[in-house]
């Protein structure tokens, strides 16, 4: 773990103490991931639907 | 209430830390090997995911409540589109290269994720002034 990543989880870990947002909970979880499978990569395409979706589009 | 508006203060610094580590990332892939690249490659586009789906998910609950308008919605979709279409080019040539290994195919993961990064950037810094109101 290099200084960056290791500065970016105190400060994930920091907001998640203060708020628990999903969100970065998720980003803690991908990040545990250090040999992600075909089926990880493949599953990445399920997570950003079309921008329209989220307004009902 | 004053939860919500913490929610929203933290949303805006977690699209912060998302571009971060994008540039953290795409930095580091260029020297690594084949799996760090792979490991990298994935972390990086899932925080992107993850700022997407956040900033979408805010905007459309905006909306929701009128504080967003029909113009703010439109070009929101207009960036959210182009990052959309660098997203799944980028998880694509991932997928691709975790097979195969190819320094070609390499070197346009590499390209495609900066352009992920570019993307995002200019999406969020459209919409980080709506989401800071909320």
């Amino acid at each position: 773990m290099n200084e960056t990543t290791a500065a970016f989880l105190v400060a994930l870990i920091t907001l998640v103490t203060k708020y628990g947002i999903p969100g970065v909970i998720q980003i803690l979880q991908d990040w545990k991931v250090d040999n992600p499978t075909i089926e990880d990569i493949e599953a990445l395409k399920l997570r950003v639907p079309r921008p329209e979706t989220y307004f009902g589009g | 209430m004053m939860r919500m508006r913490k929610q929203k203060q933290a949303i805006g610094i977690l699209m912060v830390f998302a571009l971060m580590l994008f540039i953290a990332q795409g930095c580091a892939t260029v020297q690594n090997n084949h799996n760090q690249i792979v490991a990298g490659g994935y972390k990086t586009l899932a925080t992107a995911a993850t700022a997407y789906e956040s900033a979408f998910g805010a905007l459309a609950d905006l909306y929701k409540q009128g504080l967003v308008s029909e113009d703010i919605k439109a070009k929101s979709i207009e960036y959210g589109t182009h990052f959309w279409s660098a997203y799944h080019t980028a998880v694509e040539l991932l997928a691709s290269y975790a097979k195969t290994s190819d320094a070609a195919d390499e070197a346009k993961l590499n390209i495609a994720i900066i352009e992920v990064s570019k993307l995002l950037g200019v999406f969020l810094e459209y919409a980080g002034p709506y989401l800071a109101k909320k």
